[in-house]
């Protein structure tokens, strides 16, 4: 009977706080605010503006060139991973999943300082001979749409190289052997064998980028991108109670997501059987020699190179006095850091983070658990749906999301959610449904490596389930639980979407708002965003840290299931 | 590494930002609640100045709670908010029969407006200071701001010496004292140096029409109208200034004056948009553009461009790298007041507050530069002084910009809202819609252009290019209709967005055949 209700439970919260915002924000779109009548004029306007149609363009062309980007830099690295052995490979492996805590839009704050007329790529060429500061060469004008890109690729390639890593690291080396000895050459054995068996990884990672770069705000609001649908849709927030128009574009948004999703899923998923049968993992890995270990570094170093560079700008603009035509800053200062860790909205938003990161971790933790154990060891009826549900998420974008918990307070008995009162319990469940899918695939990865005998040997001795619950089952999903709860806690520390749509009251802000807020701040406004940016990233990489000195690494939330 | 210390050190991390977090000061015996858009220099100066003020004068502890929902938009939502609920809970009414209680076009007998223009209804804050001249008289005529009798009790400041009630056509205060006047802004130009000294010829900037020079393609930034009050508010003046130069009395002027004068104006605004390489989101990122040499020039409020010229005096050693330049004949002086609001609770605190902020100690703060006698702690606030007897040479020896006298400069310019203070909202949705959404078609145009030889050359060209989107006599009707649904102001600024592209293109072909 429990069992029976936590399930309603648990489907009741996935219906109300998932599907609903989701179903809210869609019926917005097609309603009139004058009359309260059906319109489909919102969406036709949002289709026939030229403006509107080009943000949709623009935004699928950065997702579509991230995705590509994002697949050109994880792959060798994925490849490298999986198939070789070379000294310092841990640490190679925890440098390449480091872009997990330089969040996209804080790297574009470093790309101004770097990028601009009189930044240090234009003082390093100067001072090489090329070029002179009467013409500096502008190269973010007519470039921010490449800048996001590389921005966004750099900062998303850990998904692509994890899930990409994980497919080859279970590929079965007898078929390329096969493939050898049938005279395949090496081309024919990429065509027919290795891609053909990656498509799985490479959909599972690849719809995660795209999705996430298609909708993603920050970055494009950042570098001041406005022909893109997200910071249009941003854009027409402080009036969205009388012009439906965003939730019209969110509407269009989700049909061209949910279309790319089944497209994508047919295109590359097709083979998703030949990954079941799990290959010979971890077999056959080749051993570097001194050369091909260089080699080895000089692949991970120039990709986390890049990868840091906007990140390491941050940190520069950080202490940096003064940075005008010149490779480096003039001088050094702590001002802005102290002013940065001093001011007065800092520490609320820090707090008002961690309360709002800390109960969303706590919900996805409860909730993906269970959704792990309903679909790993009970499977009641509809376990497939709540799974799938559950991880829903990953497929919808963040600002769909958001825009519907938004829209929910105007529904009736849903009053006290207003987030202008109080955003906490809105903020709270975003944060956790956004970051439930990460906490279910590290769930269900601890109970698929946790032998059912176990607790069938418990139960047998009569223990009772709670007993095996604290005895058994916890002790072992504890380092799984721990990796899936600090990943979900440390993007929810770094949520963009819903907390600069849901978090309306100056007091209520995160962090992730303030740092917006401080960059709008005349004078050292951005050096002060810097410095607080630069704090955020040290403490998610220490979270990080922590996370993997608990046990299992992060990237064994994706390899699992 | 020791795995426990490596779980400590986020821990420890997280400590940083409450260790370094300055020592709350000590408890005040009362408090004065104000909401405000201001930054934290601001916040910072008067807080501590009228903590010094309080003691010396009232006798006690007094400090202030500032309120920061956000912007200016942030503060009036939030108003709206809480002024409804208190109403509805102390008059008993529902949302429907309370739902005119802060109209102020309901008859003087709906009985909403009339409870509530009666009552104490209170958001549990007493001063609203900042916002603009334009939002505090929306507020005061909601019934949010009530006297706070300052004329009766100091009559001397606000003689015409020291405080006139209009400045260049602007109020300055609230005859019915529900606010007055803190400070003065203008609108104008941010120019860099070195941009400017790299142009060929070198050129200096001196009017909004300097925006539109072919040299500046390219060079320009400007912020988003729709998404900028500041902003808007200086295309107004762009308008303004043009219609006013047309008219041969602009205080009578006829309607073929103004029709020419209203053309001239979106011409140069469409110029100015034709010269930019990039169009921000808000007035201060447009400034930042500036400041960092990303353009040469982009159109801002005077504090902005003064603020970030502070910072690049202070981070480069004494050289500030841009400056604010008053274009000539082209913007009057605006106040950004202070009012007491409805129901506040401690209603002689509040009073007090702005009676400090008007004094000469409080109009000090301003302008003087940090550490001068009287002058703000810490930061130089660059904002100017309302007070007229604040601009005299002893005073101006202890300024950060001792050259600039709003009351001297005023004289040039004269704003007469009757012109096109109705169409205010208009502005910005046709800068929108037939400049900022087509720019890419504007740009190749004006590329074209330049590049045949500059209008003159290619005057049909140049004609198609300066086809007004709306015309002087229809602008009100067409900004009626815009207001008419959501859904119509969309199709209206698609519709002027079509227009411009084609006309736009056709311009740009013609400038190609060299016509």
């Amino acid at each position: 009977m429990l069992r029976w209700s936590a399930y309603a439970v648990v489907a009741a919260i996935l219906a109300v706080f998932l599907l609903l915002p989701v179903g809210t924000a869609v019926a917005a779109g097609f309603t009139d605010p004058a009359s309260g009548g059906f319109t489909l004029g919102f969406v036709r306007e949002a289709v026939l503006n030229p403006v509107y149609r080009a943000g949709l363009g623009n935004a699928l062309l950065i997702a579509a060139c991230t995705t590509l980007l994002a697949g050109a830099i994880a792959m060798p690295a994925a490849w490298l991973m999986a198939r070789h052995r070379f000294a310092g490979k841990g640490l190679a492996e925890v440098l390449l999943l480091a872009p997990l805590v330089l969040p996209p839009f804080v790297g574009a704050l470093g790309f101004e300082a770097v990028l601009g007329r009189h930044g240090a790529l234009n003082a390093l060429l100067i001072g090489l001979g090329i070029g002179d500061w009467a013409h500096p060469h502008d190269w973010l004008a007519g470039n921010r749409f490449a800048a996001i890109c590389i921005i966004e690729a750099l900062g998303l390639y850990p998904f692509l190289y994890l899930t990409t890593a994980a497919s080859i690291a279970r590929l079965d080396p007898a078929l390329l052997e096969a493939a050898r000895i049938g005279g395949a050459g090496p081309l024919t054995v990429l065509r027919r064998v290795w891609i053909p068996l990656l498509r799985p990884g490479l959909f599972a990672g690849g719809v995660v980028v795209f999705v996430w770069a298609f909708t993603e705000l920050g970055t494009p609001l950042m570098l001041g991108y406005d022909r893109h649908i997200a910071v249009q849709v941003f854009a027409g927030l402080a009036e969205a109670e009388k012009n439906r128009l965003p939730f019209a574009q969110v509407v269009v948004m989700l049909v061209i997501a949910a279309g790319a999703y089944v497209a994508a899923k047919a295109l590359f998923a097709r083979h998703e059987r030949a990954l079941a049968s799990k290959g010979a993992q971890g077999g056959g890995l080749v051993q570097l020699d001194g050369r091909g270990t260089a080699l080895a570094w000089l692949l991970v170093g120039g990709i986390c190179g890049l990868a840091a560079a906007p990140h390491a700008a941050v940190a520069v603009l950080a202490v940096a006095q003064d940075w005008y035509r010149g490779v480096l800053p003039s001088g050094l200062t702590t001002l802005h850091l102290s002013d940065a860790l001093a001011h007065p909205q800092v520490v609320p938003s820090v707090l008002q983070s961690l309360k709002y990161s800390g109960l969303a971790t706590a919900l996805a933790l409860v909730l993906g658990t269970y959704v792990a154990w309903a679909s790993t060891r009970w499977r009641p009826p509809g376990w497939r749906a709540l799974d799938l549900v559950a991880m829903l998420p990953l497929a919808i974008p963040g600002i769909i999301l958001a825009f519907g918990y938004r829209a929910m307070p105007a529904l009736p008995g849903f009053g006290w959610l207003d987030p202008v009162r109080d955003p906490t319990i809105l903020l709270a469940v975003a944060y956790g449904i956004r970051r439930l899918p990460y906490v279910v695939r590290a769930a269900s990865a601890g109970y698929e490596q946790t032998p059912v005998a176990l607790e069938e040997a418990a139960a047998i001795c009569g223990a009772s389930g709670w007993l095996r619950l604290r005895r058994i089952v916890l002790p072992l999903l504890a380092a799984s639980l721990a990796a899936g709860a600090i990943l979900a806690f440390s993007f929810s520390m770094l949520e963009v979407a819903d907390s600069l749509i849901l978090a309306e009251r100056r007091e209520t802000w995160p962090i992730t708002k303030v740092m917006f807020g401080l960059t709008d701040i005349l004078g050292n406004g951005p050096a002060i965003a810097c410095a607080f940016a630069t704090w955020a990233m040290l403490f998610l990489a220490a979270a990080f840290a922590a996370a993997s000195a608990l046990g299992r690494g992060v990237g064994s939330n994706f390899k699992a299931g | 590494m020791n795995r426990w210390l490596l779980v400590c050190l986020p821990v420890l991390l997280l400590g940083l930002p409450f260790a370094l977090r300055p020592a709350p000061a000590p408890e005040p015996e009362r408090q004065v609640v104000v909401v405000t858009p201001h930054g934290e220099a601001i916040r910072t100066e008067f807080g501590a100045a009228f903590a010094a003020w309080a003691r010396r004068e009232l006798g006690h502890e007094v400090g202030v709670d500032w309120r920061t929902p956000g912007g200016t938009g942030d503060i009036v939502r939030y108003l709206d908010d809480r002024f409804g609920e208190s109403f509805r809970a102390i008059s008993g009414m529902g949302r429907g029969e309370a739902r005119t209680f802060n109209d102020p076009k309901a008859p003087a007998d709906d009985p909403a407006r009339r409870a509530f223009l009666a009552s104490a209804a209170t958001v549990g804050i007493d001063v609203f200071f900042g916002g603009g001249e334009f939002e505090l008289r929306n507020q005061a005529n909601k019934g949010y701001l009530v006297d706070a009798g300052l004329q009766r009790e100091h009559p001397e400041w606000f003689a015409p010496g020291i405080m006139p009630q209009t400045l260049s056509g602007e109020r300055m205060y609230d005859p019915d004292g529900r606010y007055y006047g803190a400070c003065i802004s203008a609108f104008g130009i941010a120019v860099h140096h070195d941009r400017l000294a790299a142009l060929d010829p070198p050129g200096a900037i001196a009017s909004w029409r300097d925006l539109t020079d072919p040299r500046l393609l390219g060079a320009v930034v400007i912020a988003d109208p729709t998404r900028s009050g500041a902003v808007a508010t200086a295309c107004e003046r762009v308008l303004q200034s043009e219609i006013s130069a047309a008219c041969a009395d602009p205080e009578h002027p006829t309607p073929a004056e103004l029709e020419r004068g209203w053309a001239a104006g979106w011409d140069v605004l469409r110029r100015m948009v034709a010269n930019a390489s990039w169009i921000s989101d808000g007035a201060s990122r447009a400034v930042r553009a500036v400041a960092r040499g990303d353009a040469a020039a982009g159109m801002c409020i005077d504090f902005h461009a003064r603020a970030e010229a502070e910072w690049t005096s202070i981070a480069s050693g004494g050289r500030p790298r841009l400056a604010f330049v008053v274009p000539a004949a082209g913007t009057s002086f605006s106040a950004d007041p202070i009012g007491l609001l409805r129901g506040a609770p401690n209603r002689e605190l509040g009073i007090a507050f702005i009676r400090f902020v008007l004094s000469p100690e409080g109009q000090r703060l301003w302008n003087y530069r940090p550490g001068e006698p009287g002058g703000p702690r810490r930061y130089a606030i660059r904002r100017l002084p309302i007070r007229r007897d604040l601009y005299t040479p002893e005073h101006l020896a202890h300024a950060s910009d001792p050259e600039v006298d709003p009351y001297r400069d005023a004289a040039r310019f004269t704003y007469r809202a009757k012109l096109t203070g109705p169409l205010f909202p208009l502005i910005a949705m046709l800068t929108r819609g037939a400049l900022l959404d087509p720019r890419e078609e504007l740009g190749a145009a004006w590329r074209a252009i330049r590049d045949a030889g500059g209008p003159q050359r290619v005057p049909q060209a140049a004609a198609a290019l300066a086809r007004v989107p709306v015309a002087y006599a229809d602008a009100a009707a067409v900004l009626a209709d815009a207001k008419s649904h959501p859904l119509r102001r969309l199709e209206l600024l698609r519709g002027w967005g079509e227009a411009a592209r084609a006309q736009y293109r056709e311009a740009e072909r013609l400038a190609r055949e060299g016509r």
